[in-house]
């Protein structure tokens, strides 16, 4: 999938540059995760997959293995904003958008989808990390989704509209997104998901159907690396569903075995999630200094996700004003509204 | 400043102690140390204390980190009693941290911390009793004597603390060996430099203890007087010892502030004296040498003494020394008053003496100046030089400081300080010279004091400027005008810029560069910015210049576009080059280059430079298309256009550096660039066949590259660049054979150049050794050659030339290395030559000659006149059996194979060319199918164990199977395995019994593989699945079925799998 994250970035920006000062580059390149790319004719793009014929040979890439896309005889101005998404310069996407000629995106349909693409996702972004029109940047997507339903952006637009709908409380749509999204050929992309749809329930205290996710989850039979964290997630948000519905010992229990069993360093947006599941648990045991603990360990240490750090603020907020730590209290509700403005949690109260 | 010098030392312990933490709870389930410094690091001490409770019953904290539990509270408690206000609270924290050290020492005395836990210990007890003494001389302290009691009781718990630490350390030292050498045992060593750093450290605080103890006895009694005649004891001790280090020379600071303490003036002079002639230059130094200058101002004017001039004077000159980072520094403010004082005292003496004396009147102003800068600063001296800046008769803080009230007023106050720091910026750039110059001692001293002032002006100028301007944007509103604001940005950017602070200087020149690009100040912010971008990008470190990178881009782009034709733009573009070479964005490069005005000094440099990058991305080019044409995986069409792409690139390139050389000739300069650049464009002219031009541009008298090589220029002292040099003269040379020239000429200008080459590397083995490297370059580089030469006469030609040349070398020499390189080069022809898999008549005239010139090799080798080892030897062999594959004539080839194993069976490559070598034998005629057995199975078996020499496809693949590394090896034979079953099948009867066998056998080879070790994700595998692929197309067609390829074996899986599920 083309998640514009991690070290993935840095490698497709350096590879996107020297691909950049090239001239009239005569075949599409497909780079993927290793080895070079693959160069050749895209005869067909599905939101899945892609066919590229090499030497009259058809290849199929996974789009998940893909890393960028740089098609034969596009503008340079395009190819210039793709290196801005992979930096994640959204500010400057949509400035660079504007000099890209409507007319050079005739030749193909795949590059009217990656402008449309690029638009609507740099403008969702901003918004969620800095507050504004979350409307406007939905209605982009959608309109994408709809425009483009066979692009290869697809599932990424869709898991950032759903995304979307959390952070505006709307979480039966981001559940129905959620939904769509597990429609993916993927494995652990289907876990991934159903966590998220989990979640959204969650957040809307459907605690029995969220449960009934994340144990379809759990029980899965996938094994690879990426479906077992996506196991460990679920696990966190069931211990978060025991919690409030009265079992808070056993979600204790439930998390302090993931705690103990994983290692921090590897798996810190795990370790995010089981801290801020620990800190509802003990919530709901009435151990707010406790919970303190917990939630602070998120703020201090796991601090790379911005909703599980924008979680923790809100809570730590709130306990440190328990505590008359007024202070402390402010300082952590100031790095929220200022640092995380588009957060659901920076609208609670 | 009484706790202050205890600090160092707190701090070395913290520094043992943080060293030594750090693995405790390395494979602990919750990062729990991790957590503990970040509570600590965040200040939330009272939530460290509490997580610390709490970590006992707290099943996610490892044993390890319980293990110390005791001790991270004690250190918690003496962190956070810095933050408590109230001296109870202080106390009671230290307390209790006290009981929880000494509960640690008890219950774990063998721990690693023990000793790092006294040293604690006896901080805390000299951090009590300081407070009990500072309390005790707080105004209308009533309980006087009870509090220096208890503080009495307390430094000498601590002197017992450190006296004890000592001796134990001591007694461990003396368990060490008397000499360790630390290559031989790095731990002992390090254990044992750890415990001598301890040892001085409880040598050195015990004596502080001693003189600090001293405070709590009447000044001048018997008992203070003692003490501290023990202390100058003890401090001596430690500084005869270790007077190069700096414990030694803070022993000695200390002596002379005890020396001081008995009113003994004089010896404690004579210590800082000797402490200020130090003329260590590193902070640590610098810091004592401050510390010292403070307490010899209290010596020099105290009543004993009364050398006020002194004390002004080396005063005044450490204050000038001042950095300014240091100006604001407390310690360095306590200076200047204490120096004002000085001088105020200095000023009254000579009064007293001559009431006109006009030094009393220069020396009160100096005292005015400086009590008036401190004066400036908040903290705690600036009400006391307030007092004293108004006692000297000058204005008090709020008459010097204007205080605005308004935008207009605000923005006056900041240009008249940058008025005034300008002036100050004049007379610092001229004075000095004049100062130097001038002899009368009056006017002398005039300047000198100008000096002065300037100097504390422009410290002073530049913040008052900035806090002026600050205030005045404070004051802009809507009725203000965007220009007047503009200006005050401006004036804001360039404060930024002069005071270093370069981000901030660089943010606000962008952001009037570019939000009012109409604006008279724009274009001198965006010049600020341009020049601190590259400042920040400088300063940064390489992998982190990701931010200044993308801002000098952008900041140069937009100079470039807003103002084209200004001065600014070619300063820009000039920047702009080096930076999108360096991003291998070359177009860009080479748009920026023309976008450098024709007439500008600069040109010639930024295009040698863009000539050269851009002569590196055709030489990197160059490579990844030969690498597509050997694998022959890209197809045509793809190569084509990046030929014609790189032959658009090098004539570009030749452009540029024409232009760029004829510019950067003119000025008559020669460097490293420009014969960079002339190499690169010699070489441009050799592969564009302009052979004649190339070789004059070598033999340039002025910047001809072999000219300079012989001449040893300075421009050409790079490594390798002389051997690159003849490599490219030798090709120019040689390909000036077929032009048709005089040959005898060129052939010995190319003789002398392989002399010259010979010489340049030395005879050494590793000399030899890289000979043979550079020829063999040499070699690649001439099949290149021929390679470019598209039309056909031309390449005959060229080849011919070659030929003529290497015949002659090959005749005269007897040198393994020419030898070698001349067979090499002639097989390189061949290759050249070659366009399919049919050999033409003339490249297999060179392979031919290749061969001959190895087997002369061989042949001279066996009698004795050159020296063959093995190594060589196989080389040689493997080169002679290739060749004669190439040329069909296997029998013989195989020989060579035989020969070889037959010295060592072991080497893959040579078995996986045997089995080729015997997979083409059959594939060459029906008649040679039995081959292809022999291909699969192996060859040539031994007379007893029946093993065969020759391994084959089946038994090379066994071995090496378990072998990540050498997978791809692993497919070619399993692929070859089934290839030969293949050929077998069709050379038997269509239908037979024996031809459907050899197809199951061929499919069987593939499912098995496909099977145990296809690996779907691996890169390898997809590779060869393609080919596995393509062979099951072929089987499944002979087979007269739907050509599915391997969709029959994976679909045969998925079934299996299904049925197995059921």
């Amino acid at each position: 999938m083309l998640r514009l994250k991690g070290k993935a970035v840095v490698a497709f920006h350096v590879a996107a540059m020297f691909a950049a000062s090239s001239v009239a580059q005569l075949t599409d390149q497909v780079y993927t995760s290793g080895g070079t790319p693959t160069r050749g004719q895209i005869t067909n793009i599905t939101p899945a997959e892609i066919d590229i014929s090499v030497s009259n040979q058809i290849r199929k890439i996974s789009v998940r293995d893909i890393r960028k896309i740089n098609f034969s005889g596009e503008a340079r101005e395009l190819r210039k904003v793709r290196d801005l998404m992979a930096d994640g310069r959204y500010e400057d996407v949509k400035e660079a958008l504007v000099k890209v000629s409507v007319e050079s995106l005739d030749t193909r349909k795949a590059l009217k989808a990656d402008y449309d693409f690029f638009g609507a996702y740099a403008e969702a972004r901003l918004v969620l990390r800095g507050g504004g029109d979350k409307n406007g940047a939905v209605r982009k997507l959608n309109s994408f989704i709809k425009e483009h339903p066979a692009s290869y952006h697809y599932f990424s637009a869709v898991e950032l509209i759903a995304d979307m709908a959390v952070s505006m409380g709307n979480y039966k749509a981001a559940s129905k997104f959620y939904g769509d999204l597990i429609k993916a050929p993927w494995n652990d992309y289907k876990l991934r998901a159903t966590v998220l749809q989990g979640r959204s329930m969650l957040a809307e205290k459907k605690y029995e159907d969220a449960v009934k996710r994340f144990d379809m989850v759990m029980e899965s039979q996938y094994d690879d690396p990426e479906s077992l964290l996506q196991k460990k997630m679920a696990e966190t948000g069931k211990a978060v569903c025991l919690a409030e519905s009265g079992n808070h010992d056993e979600g204790i229990k439930l998390v302090e075995t993931i705690i103990a069993n994983n290692d921090p360093q590897l798996s810190g947006i795990l370790f995010g999630h089981a801290y801020n599941a620990l800190g509802r648990c003990y919530l709901k045991a009435n151990k707010p200094k406790d919970a303190l603990l917990a939630f602070l360990h998120v703020d201090l240490l796991f601090f790379s996700d911005s909703e599980t750090h924008a979680e923790s603020l809100y809570n730590l907020s709130k306990l440190w004003g328990d505590q008359n730590q007024a202070d402390r209290a402010l300082r952590a509700r100031a790095t929220l509204t200022q640092r995380y403005a588009g957060s659901v949690w920076a609208k609670e109260e | 400043m009484k706790l202050r010098h205890t600090c160092v030392f707190l701090l070395i312990c913290l520094g043992i102690l943080m060293a030594a933490i750090p693995g405790v709870d390395l494979h602990a389930v919750e990062p729990a140390r991790k957590f503990l410094e970040a509570l600590h690091e965040r200040g939330y001490y009272d939530t460290a204390a509490d997580y610390l409770d709490r970590a006992e019953a707290n099943p996610l904290v490892s044993a390890e980190f319980k293990e110390t539990l005791l001790y991270d509270r004690a250190t918690t408690m003496i962190q956070g009693a810095g933050g408590q206000r109230s001296p109870v609270a202080r106390e009671a924290y230290l307390d209790q941290a006290r009981t929880l050290l000494e509960e640690f020492i008890k219950q774990k005395p063998q721990h690693f911390l023990v000793s790092v836990a006294k040293g604690q210990l006896g901080n805390l007890l000299e951090k009590r009793g300081t407070l009990k003494v500072v309390e005790s001389k707080k105004p209308g302290a009533s309980n006087v004597a009870d509090l220096l009691a208890q503080a009495r009781d307390l430094y000498t718990q601590a002197y017992q603390v450190f006296e004890t630490s000592e001796i134990e350390v001591k007694e461990k030292l003396a368990s060490f060996p008397t000499i360790i050498d630390e290559r031989d045992d790095p731990d002992t060593f390090a254990q044992r430099e750890q415990l001598r750093k301890e040892y001085l450290q409880s040598q050195l605080l015990r004596a502080v203890v001693k003189e600090e103890l001293a405070d709590t006895y009447e000044p001048g009694s018997e008992e203070h007087t003692k003490v501290l005649t023990e202390a100058v004891a003890q401090y001596g001790e430690i500084h005869k010892k270790r007077r190069r280090l700096l414990a030694g020379l803070y022993a000695l600071m200390y002596q002379g502030r005890s020396f001081q303490k008995m009113n003994k003036c004089e010896d404690a002079i004579t210590r800082y004296n000797e402490l200020l002639e130090n003329s260590g230059n590193q902070p640590a130094f610098r810091v004592l040498r401050l510390k010292v200058m403070l307490l010899a101002l209290d010596a020099w004017t105290h009543e004993s003494m009364k050398q006020y001039a002194i004390a002004a004077q080396r005063g005044r000159e450490m204050v000038n020394g001042a950095r300014p980072n240091e100006a604001r520094d407390p310690d360095w403010l306590l200076l200047r008053f204490k120096v004002a004082q000085a001088f105020q005292q200095h000023a009254v003496a000579l009064r007293e003496e001559n009431p006109r004396d006009s030094a009393a009147k220069s020396s009160l102003n100096e005292a005015k100046k400086m009590a008036i800068y401190v004066s400036r600063q908040p903290g705690d001296l600036q009400q006391a030089a307030r007092a004293l800046a108004a006692e000297l008769g000058g204005r008090s803080l709020e008459d010097e400081k204007t205080v605005p009230r308004n935008f207009v007023e605000a923005k006056a106050a900041g240009k008249d300080a940058l008025d005034a720091l300008q002036t100050a910026d004049i007379v610092l750039s001229m004075v000095p010279d004049r100062l130097a110059k001038e002899q009368d001692p009056e006017q002398k001293k005039f300047l000198q004091e100008q000096l002065e002032e300037a100097n504390q002006t422009k410290a002073a100028g530049q913040q008052d400027a900035i806090h002026y301007f600050r205030v005045a944007m404070s004051f802009a509103d809507a009725e203000t005008s965007v220009e007047e604001v503009n200006i005050v940005r401006y004036f804001l950017c360039y404060l930024h810029w002069k005071t270093e602070a370069y981000l901030e200087s660089a943010l606000m020149g962008e952001f009037i560069a570019k939000r009012y690009p109409g604006s008279p100040t724009a274009k001198d912010c965006a010049k600020i910015a341009m020049a601190s971008y590259l400042r920040l990008y400088t300063a940064g470190t390489e992998e982190d210049r990701e931010f200044e990178t993308q801002h000098v881009i952008g900041i140069c782009d937009y100079i470039t576009k807003q103002w084209p034709a200004e001065p600014e733009a070619a300063e820009a573009f000039n920047t702009l080059i080096p930076f999108m070479i360096k991003t291998g964005k070359l177009d860009q490069a080479r748009a920026y280059l023309a976008g450098i005005p024709d007439n500008s000094p600069n040109k010639g440099e930024a295009a040698v430079k863009t000539g050269q990058a851009m002569w590196s991305a055709y030489l990197k080019g160059a490579r990844e298309l030969r690498v597509w044409r050997q694998e022959g995986e890209v197809p045509a069409a793809q190569i084509t256009s990046k030929q014609q792409e790189l032959d658009q690139l090098k004539q570009k390139t030749q452009e540029v550096l024409s232009d760029g050389i004829a510019r950067v000739q003119d000025a008559g300069k020669v460097d490293a660039s420009l014969a960079a650049a002339s190499l690169a464009l010699t070489q441009i002219y050799l592969d564009t066949q302009q052979t004649a031009k190339a070789i004059e541009l070598l033999e340039h008298d002025q910047i001809g590259t072999l000219k300079l090589v012989r001449a040893k220029h300075a421009a050409v002292s790079a490594p390798d660049f002389a051997q690159e040099t003849y490599k490219t003269a030798l090709r120019a040379y040689i390909a000036n054979l077929a032009g048709g020239g005089n040959g005898q000429i060129m052939i010995t200008k190319a003789k002398e150049i392989m002399n010259e080459l010979k010489a340049t590397v030395g005879t050494t083995g590793a000399g030899k050794k890289r000979l043979i490297g550079i020829y063999v370059a040499l070699a690649r580089d001439l099949k290149q050659q021929i390679e470019l030469v598209v039309d056909t006469q031309a390449k005959s030609a060229l080849t011919k030339g070659f030929e003529q040349f290497l015949q002659e070398v090959s005749s005269e020499s007897k040198e393994l290395n020419v030898l070698n390189w001349v067979a090499d080069t002639f097989n390189g022809m061949g290759e050249a030559l070659t366009f399919s898999k049919t050999i033409s008549p003339e490249a297999s005239h060179y392979f031919n000659e290749a061969i001959s010139t190895y087997e002369r090799i061989i042949e001279m080798g066996k009698n004795g006149q050159l020296q063959l080892d093995d190594g060589i030897k196989v080389h040689v062999q493997l080169r002679l059996a290739l060749l004669l594959r190439k040329l069909r004539n296997y029998e013989k080839s195989m020989k060579f194979y035989e020969a070889m194993l037959r010295k060592n069976q072991m080497v893959l490559p040579i078995q996986v060319g045997a089995a080729q070598t015997l997979q083409e034998w059959g594939d060459s005629s029906p008649k040679e199918f039995a081959k292809y057995d022999k291909a699969i199975k192996g060859d040539l078996p031994d007379s007893k164990t029946k093993r065969p020499l020759i391994w084959g496809w089946i038994t090379l693949s066994k071995k090496i199977a378990s072998r990540s590394d050498l997978r791809d090896t692993f497919h070619e034979a399993r692929f070859n395995v089934a290839h030969c079953h293949l050929q077998m099948a069709r050379g038997k009867k269509e239908g037979s019994k024996a031809a459907k066998q050899y197809y199951r056998f061929a499919q069987n080879d593939i499912r098995n593989t496909y099977r145990l070790y296809a690996k779907p994700g691996d890169e390898i595998w997809s590779k060869w699945r393609e080919k596995y692929d393509n062979l099951m197309k072929q089987i499944q067609r002979d087979q007269k079925r739907q050509p599915i390829g391997m969709k029959e074996i994976e679909e045969e899986k998925k079934e299996k799998k299904t049925v197995a599920s059921k």
